[in-house]
């Protein structure tokens, strides 16, 4: 595939898309540069979008909202507009993963596999649009009793540069299959595969104009949604930071409803009665995949102490193998990080680690930028850290993998691996049926992972506690996030 | 037995022409039968043999079955929800690029009218699959809560092997609302078309094929009930059977159960619908649903409305109205354009319903218009209506399975609502007023399946649909169709109980 015939077709539609068109920039608009995190190379240019553009989105939304053309389809054909657009993203699967892994830094192979999920997503979601249901109650001649399943209207869904399709699809698919209209806005850095989506809906599919818009911005646009009056729910993917924000917007605005899905410093629990090789091999992609950058990556490390040394030993010959480079290059492991910003700010936190703990020699392995070009760092093991140590309690973002202290029983590690402010997921590594169930019913997370990591089959319902957030992706839940409930009674 | 290369070109009175292959499908082959019969499919515009198709008899249905669990024990059941729902969707891709030789071959070998296969079953077969699809990849169970040391869950699980005997008024709509449960829920499945409609199931069968079903999923069977379907119907390794047809042939495939395996049993049978008009209804529109209600697909609907009961102060006006409108009825060629009706299934069916006319003259009952052949050739009846009829009348206890409908009087709602009550089914009704409270009330009452509102004859694939009563055992449509097509499975672990 020629990369520069595919960048130069997508300047066409690397700027807003409102009301089924891509827009016609104004004087007030600005174009942004964005960076290949791997060359550290400008490769195309973005069209932000402005304020306003927000408020035309949320007008053409609710125009096509109230229209015949919108109102005249029912589910099965909400259905079968999934339906072509996840056959749009298949058919499309090439470009997508070239850019998804130029612009984020994805490795090809994992930007190749996210593209042919996210089509899976929205052929999964396909089939709940035209099942959405209520509920009858008991036959009564007194009263007729029942809920009924409305769309909520237009949903603002704000998504982050880790897996930018994947993400979008988890929220779009949904969405789209209740009836809502939406509004998305990409982050700031990766704003590209969105706005691909945007074109594969509009050349594909017969789905009315101003139900799908696509505004690319930073937090400009993020607060001009979540702020805003005619937007009826906020999904939001991102930093517990801005989440707070956006939780906070709506409740100075109009009291949107709100999902957050935060961030994560997840625990992995490797028991000793384990096949230690594979364990390894989980846990290292479980910590370094996406170099890191996974709201469920598993940070914290909790090994039996009767297999401490070993599993070490055989994890750092596992990174002693990794290849590191350019993300188009489909025999690598790793990429770079998103960008300038979180390679200061993790290699800020990797100095600091490294003076703090420098008498005690912590570190394992890594801890420093790969080459000269592009934001790499080398995958990086702290062991034997105190609970309380920065590292082993923050979220850090990168490859970073924090190996606390080991454990020497069930009820100890359980304790331990739930005394964070997080509650996103979680990996138990046992062939002990026993020990997996307790740890799976005591830990407090979303999602546990049992001999296995990082699976998000679209049936399963996504979404943590605590400072991770509330509210799921996925499954038949979103189908809840995505719908209101009305109850009706008839008196006969 | 090799592949058989019985593949034959039929002209199509539309003037194209279609590639079938009239061999039995097993196995993703198509294969004469072992015995090497055939038998004469019949155009029923024409009475003329269209051609003939191989038959299958009890042997032929054990191969079938042997394929089909091979392909569940050692393939179907590994495949996951995720790729049985992308294969159905990709079979309804191959169905919506041979839409209109479908619905000719549909119409040629059925009698029903072209532009209604092509406008209302191809589609509607269509959408019902589309829709079990999107179920495939969402058969879930429960997980219960009991005890603090227990983990207990319940799967919903296939049954394996299950057999499908269809009958010959909707032959690919009964396809779609059969094997869409049955294929999204995990199954293999053995098909029996009618005797009198075998040719759709067989082009349905070479897009299975053409889909990517792995082989033995699907199988397709030519035959007669007394043969092949009694042979499915008895046969130890069938777990599941879904009928549908007359009431006299659903219970004798639930004693076949009984006297097998105890497979488990869905009957989807006959009706005598009653179809009730308030004085307040919007007359124009019930009138013209009504109508739909006994005469769409020449009355050969298990729920056709064919007792009508009018309220006294409009009966006359209806009854004017409706017979006017009967009489408009275009009845002829199903490939003429204007067609609505066209011609019976077959003699028997045409002699059986000449019959019953014949008693509802001989019973007393008042024949309004038509009650006789249409034109020369073919099994063409025209629209039929009696009045003046009691409920005693054969005519109206028993189900014609034509465009014969019975219209009478009523003045209360607890009147009609006892009279709506006095046969042995119960698989649909109708109720039409502008008073909600009234329209709820009596489809509260009504001891129906499907109850429509100011409405009739409309086919929803996501609802409930089966009947009470003697109209049948158990539902197909939306989640309940699931249901039918699973069985459950509680599983108890203990997390740490000793005794």
């Amino acid at each position: 595939m020629n990369h520069s015939n595919v960048l130069q077709n997508l300047s066409r539609i690397a700027r807003p898309f409102i009301n089924n068109k891509f827009i016609i920039p104004t004087s007030s608009h600005i174009s942004k540069s964005l960076i290949n995190p791997s060359t550290e190379e400008s490769f195309i240019q973005v069209i932000e979008g402005i304020s306003s553009d927000v408020d035309l989105a949320v007008k053409a939304a609710t125009d096509a909202l109230h229209s015949t053309s919108w109102l005249s389809l029912n589910g099965a054909d909400r259905r079968n507009i999934l339906l072509k657009i996840a056959d749009g993203i298949d058919k499309n699967l090439e470009e997508l993963a070239l850019i998804e892994s130029l612009n984020v830094g994805k490795p090809l192979k994992d930007a190749k596999l996210e593209v042919s999920e996210s089509a899976e997503c929205f052929r999964f979601f396909a089939g709940y649009a035209d099942k959405l249901t209520g509920h009858t109650f008991c036959v009564d001649n007194k009263y007729r009793l029942y809920t009924i399943r409305e769309p909520i209207g237009i949903c603002g869904l704000i998504t982050s540069f880790n897996y930018p399709l994947l993400l979008a699809s988890w929220k779009v698919a949904p969405s789209l299959a209740c009836g809502n209209a939406i509004i998305l806005k990409p982050a700031p850095q990766t704003p590209l595969t969105s706005l691909m989506l945007a074109n594969i809906i509009s050349t594909e599919t017969e789905l009315p104009s101003g139900i799908f818009n696509v505004i690319p911005g930073d937090e400009i646009i993020g607060k001009s949604i979540t702020e805003h009056k005619g937007i009826d729910k906020c999904s939001f993917t991102g930093s517990e930071q801005v989440g707070r924000k956006v939780l906070s917007a709506s409740s100075l605005s109009n009291l949107k409803s709100v999902t957050l899905e935060l961030g994560g410093k997840n625990a992995m629990i490797v028991f000793s009665d384990v096949n230690i090789d594979k364990a390894v091999e989980d846990v290292y992609w479980a910590t370094f995949s996406n170099s890191g950058q996974n709201c469920c990556a598993g940070s914290r490390l909790f090994l039996e102490e009767n297999i401490h040394d070993e599993f070490l030993n055989k994890l750092k010959k596992r990174i002693e193998n990794t290849k590191i480079g350019n993300s188009l290059d489909e025999t690598i492991d790793l990429g770079p990080l998103i960008d300038h910003t979180q390679f200061q700010k993790v290699q800020k936190i990797l100095n600091n680690t490294i003076n703090e703990l420098k008498d005690n020699n912590k570190l394992l392995i890594g801890g420093k930028r790969f080459g000269d070009v592009g934001f790499f760092i080398e995958p990086t093991v702290f062991y034997d850290l105190d609970d309380s140590e920065y590292i082993s309690k923050e979220e850090i973002f990168g490859p970073v993998l924090s190996v606390l202290k080991p454990f020497n029983t069930i009820e100890e590690v359980i304790k331990r691996a739930n005394n964070t402010k997080f509650g996103l997921a979680a990996g138990v590594w046992t062939n002990n049926y026993l020990k997996a169930e307790k740890v799976v019913r005591e830990i407090k997370v979303g999602t546990t992972w049992v001999n296995c990591y990082n699976l998000t089959p679209s049936y399963l319902p996504f979404g943590g506690r605590k400072f991770s957030g509330f509210g799921k992706d996925l499954g038949e839940e979103s189908i809840n996030e995505f719908s209101f409930i009305k109850s009706v009674t008839y008196s006969l | 037995m090799s592949s058989s290369n019985n593949e034959q070109t039929l002209t199509l009175p539309t003037g194209k022409t279609v590639k079938i292959n009239t061999c039995l499908f097993i196995n993703n082959e198509f294969v004469d039968g072992i015995d090497g019969k055939r038998f004469e499919t019949i155009n029923p515009a024409t009475g003329k043999v269209i051609t003939t198709v191989a038959e299958a008899l009890s042997n032929d249905v054990d191969k079938a079955v042997d394929a089909a669990y091979e392909a569940y024990n050692k393939v179907w059941k590994n495949v996951s929800g995720t790729e049985r729902n992308k294969l159905m969707n990709k079979l309804c891709d191959l169905m919506e690029r041979d839409l209109e030789e479908m619905a000719a071959l549909e119409s040629l070998d059925n009698g029903k009218a072209f532009s209604i296969a092509k406008f209302a079953d191809v589609p509607a077969t269509i959408k019902t699959f589309r829709y079990f699809a999107g179920f495939a990849d969402k058969i879930t169970g429960k997980i219960v809560e009991t005890d603090h040391d227990k983990f207990d869950y319940v799967l919903r699980e296939p049954f394996g092997v299950c057999g499908a005997i269809i009958p010959w008024n909707f032959p690919l709509l009964m396809i779609g609302m059969k094997l869409g449960p049955a294929l999204a829920c995990g199954n293999t499945i053995v098909l029996k078309s009618s005797e009198f409609t075998p040719l759709t199931a067989l082009k349905f069968a070479s897009l299975v094929k053409e889909a990517g079903f792995p082989k033995g999923v699907v199988n397709v069977l030519s035959g007669f009930g007394p043969t092949a379907g009694s042979a499915i119907a008895h046969h130890m390794k069938i777990s599941k059977v879904a009928f549908t047809g007359s009431t006299n042939v659903g219970k004798s495939i639930l004693k076949a159960s009984a006297d097998s395996n105890l497979k488990k049993v869905s009957l989807e049978l006959g009706g005598k619908s009653p179809n009730i008009i308030f004085a307040d209804a919007n007359l124009e529109e019930a009138v013209k649903w009504a109508h739909m209600g006994i005469f769409f697909n020449h009355g050969q609907i298990c729920v056709a409305g064919s007792r009508v009961y009018v309220q006294d102060s409009i009966y006359d006006e209806f009854l004017n109205k409706f017979k006017s409108y009967a009489e408009s009825i275009k009845v002829g060629d199903p490939f003429k354009e204007d067609t609505y009706q066209g011609p019976q299934i077959s003699k028997i069916q045409y002699d059986r319903i000449m019959s019953y006319i014949e008693s509802g003259k001989n019973e007393g009952a008042k024949l309004l218009i038509g009650g006789e052949r249409h034109g020369e050739e073919g099994y063409f009846i025209k629209p039929t209506i009696f009045t003046d009829v009691n409920e005693n009348m054969t005519i109206m206890q028993e189900e014609i399975f034509g465009p014969v409908v019975a219209i009478s009087k009523f003045s209360t709602a607890e009147e009609v609502i006892e009279k709506a009550h006095l046969t042995k089914y119960g698989l649909a009704a109708a109720v039409f007023t502008q008073d909600i409270t009234r329209a709820l009330k009596i489809s509260n009452e009504l001891q129906a399946g499907t109850v429509w509102v100011n409405c009739y004859n409309i086919y929803e694939p996501a609802v409930a649909f089966g009947g009470y009563r003697e109209s049948g055992i158990g539902r197909e449509g939306g989640k309940y169709a699931i249901n039918e097509y699973t069985q459950l499975k509680s599983v108890q672990i203990n997390l740490g109980r000793s005794l």
